[in-house]
């Protein structure tokens, strides 16, 4: 008994040192923000980085090599990730990058380390047409997108604001390249679909008081609203909007929102009949091309113990590991110039939706509205 | 009439503000302290909060006044272990660790509460009263009435009570007050405890009105202090003033500017009382500190 278990345990840490002296892991640098106001959505989306690892390692690896993901802290502050990366590059010697959250630490980080070091680099998030396009041109050729632009989510959801009834629309976005970028490109949507743009209402990232904004709009006789910013500050905005006895139509954008998270933090009262925009949904497995991967991720994630009001993120992470797997198998090796080409023939299903690049180096995800209905995630008749 | 439900707006925000920053001119007025925790303070009433009404299930008024009571506890340890041995040092010194203090706490609450923001669920209704076409949000009216009635109750320790009194001379002057036996350090710990528990029921009158998450603190700090330095330094009626008179304009800015400046106007607003005023609305001048 005995002689079995240690006999065990030796032969336990022998696979483990085999793995770490053995084979040569292949390293992906991640640069989220761990710390500072975003660091909720940091933690969500470091969960879907880490599911992907432990699936991709499971299954053999990447090109039989495990992986190594090495996670750090940008604070979603342009320089604090700019020398998270730096870090990672030089010290770690990564072969691929995830970073950098949003859009101002993204464009940071491209320019100044990625583009500079030459490292194929994979953004998951930030939504900042300047990341892939900037006056006309590419500004990093190591640089793929999975996230869309807020462009993209606005013309996504172009066919759709007519039959929500947007018509005269109220803007309330957060103070950052996000915030103001939604509401210009939202804005030209609406313009487009004969509905008039009301009132713009900008807020700055910490705000947690929104009576004033509100009160503007109720007067301004907005019959709706588009919110941008982030799940708590949405769910702020949620409860002093009910409060205020308010009853115009929500939407909100970015794709970081879930019914479980305006639920938990603004209550079900105030949750109920909000239209949300997002990239993946987890609750209906069929709205995606990989149904069996995506109710498995879903179960995973919640069985590791992280909080639903995550799912909204936390797919970002996976699909960003997915991605860099299948282009280190397209180029079958870690050579960053080979890796970079095989990006280009990537062409494959993530959680959110088709992964295949443009010339631009940006992917077209799936853009899908749900609606909070009894408390729970609902797709509305339109979207099926 | 817009214009009445703004300042309704900006009175019920202000009477928060008034509470953050009356704990912060305290300790200030009494010890020279600049407490960079007392966000912190701030941020951990409302997550003890959290953790008693919301996690365990305590009575709410009880879990406040826990919550409360651990903050103080806190507070007091760390008066006892870092501000008393670096009492006789300069101020920097001071001020360093308190810095060190609210990054320390920041980090702790992290890795106890997650960065996942939370929320408290609240016993009072939603619903805003209506009364002439104008909004009163029932949890907002009690935040302006606790306010007001901890703020009687501190005035009344400081002018009624033997140890107010005692806290009073301190401030006045340091050396006679020890020569007539006053124990400074018990004053000290006192005076850091009490405006340590002004942050915390802040933090547990306006958790539920809120989210919760661990950074919470840095917007409290950032009006704490502006408050104070409107109000005058270490000046009571100048905290509360302050407080009321930052949230009007706020609510004024952005409803008739754009909500974009609403922090900018707060700063503006302290940037031209400074001119005229340097010492703050209710500042002595040539006052010790």
């Amino acid at each position: 008994m005995h002689i079995k278990s240690i006999s065990l345990i030796l032969f336990v840490i022998l696979l483990f040192t085999g793995l770490a002296f053995g084979a040569d892991p292949v390293k992906v640098g991640v640069v989220y923000p761990l710390t500072g106001p975003i660091a909720a959505a940091g933690s969500y989306q470091k969960a879907g980085v880490e599911i992907a690892r432990d699936r991709i390692n499971a299954e053999g690896g990447i090109l039989g090599n495990p992986v190594r993901v090495f996670i750090e802290d940008g604070a979603n502050d342009p320089a604090q990730s700019v020398s998270a990366a730096e870090k990672l590059v030089t010290r770690d010697k990564v072969d691929v990058m995830i970073a950098a959250w949003g859009s101002s630490p993204t464009l940071a980080v491209s320019a100044s380390v990625t583009k500079k070091y030459g490292i194929p680099h994979v953004v998951d998030t930030a939504s900042s047409g300047k990341v892939t396009k900037l006056e006309g041109k590419r500004p990093n050729s190591w640089l793929f997108r999975i996230s869309p632009t807020s462009q993209m989510e606005a013309e996504g959801s172009e066919k759709l604001l007519p039959k929500l009834g947007f018509k005269k629309v109220a803007f309330m976005v957060v103070n950052n390249d996000w915030g103001r970028g939604a509401a210009q490109e939202f804005g030209t949507v609406i313009q487009r679909t004969g509905g008039s743009i009301v009132t713009q209402e900008i807020i700055n990232a910490d705000a947690t008081d929104f009576l004033t904004q509100l009160t503007k709009i109720k007067s301004a006789g907005a019959d709706s609203i588009i919110v941008t910013t982030d799940q708590a500050q949405i769910s702020l905005i949620l409860k002093q909007y009910k409060s205020l006895g308010m009853t115009q139509k929500i939407l909100t954008t970015g794709g970081g929102i879930v019914p479980e998270g305006l639920v938990a933090l603004a209550g079900p009262e105030a949750a109920e009949g909000v239209n949300i925009i997002t990239f993946f949904a987890p609750w209906f497995p069929e709205t995606t091309k990989i149904p069996q991967e995506a109710k498995w991720f879903a179960d995973e994630y919640l069985k590791r113990g992280h909080a639903p009001k995550g799912f909204g993120e936390s797919f970002r992470g996976y699909d960003g590991m997915k991605v860099i797997k299948a282009a280190f198998e397209i180029a079958k090796t870690t050579d960053k110039e080979k890796v970079r080409e095989a990006f280009h023939k990537v062409d494959t299903w993530g959680l959110s939706g088709h992964i295949k690049f443009d010339e631009f180096g940006q992917s077209s995800p799936n853009i899908l509205v749900i609606q909070v209905k009894g408390g729970k995630p609902f797709i509305p008749e339109f979207m099926k | 009439m817009i214009f009445v439900q703004y300042v309704i707006n900006g009175l019920t925000i202000g009477g928060a503000y008034a509470l953050i920053g009356i704990g912060l001119t305290m300790v200030f007025g009494i010890m020279g302290v600049v407490n960079f925790a007392h966000g912190e303070m701030y941020m951990l009433g409302a997550y003890f909060l959290f953790t008693f009404f919301t996690k365990m299930g305590i009575n709410f008024y009880l879990s406040m006044l826990l919550a409360i009571a651990a903050v103080m506890g806190i507070g007091g340890i760390y008066e006892k272990a870092i501000l008393k041995p670096l009492r006789r040092r300069s101020i920097e010194t001071v001020m360093l660790s308190m810095i060190g203090f609210s990054l320390f706490i920041q980090n702790i609450a992290m890795l106890i509460w997650t960065p996942v923001p939370e929320s408290i669920t609240s016993p009072f209704p939603l619903t805003a009263y209506t009364l002439g076409g104008l909004y009163f949000l029932p949890q907002r009216i009690m935040v302006i009435f606790a306010a007001l009635f901890l703020v009687l109750l501190t005035h009344l320790l400081l002018k009624k009570t033997k140890i107010g009194k005692a806290m009073r001379a301190t401030f006045q002057d340091l050396e006679a007050a020890s020569l007539m036996g006053i124990k400074i350090d018990r004053i000290y710990s006192f005076t850091f405890v009490i405006g340590v528990g002004l942050a915390a029921s802040a933090g547990t009158l306006l958790g539920p009105i809120f989210t919760v998450h661990p950074y919470i603190g840095n917007l409290a700090n950032l009006k704490a202090f502006a408050i104070v330095i409107i109000g005058g330094l270490g000046s009571f009626t100048g905290a509360i003033t302050a407080g009321f008179l930052l949230g009007v304009f706020e609510s004024l800015g952005a409803g008739y500017v754009s909500s974009g400046y609403q922090d900018a106007i707060g700063f503006i607003l302290l940037i031209i009382i400074l001119i005229y005023r340097p010492t703050g609305l209710f500042g002595k001048i040539g006052q010790r500190r």
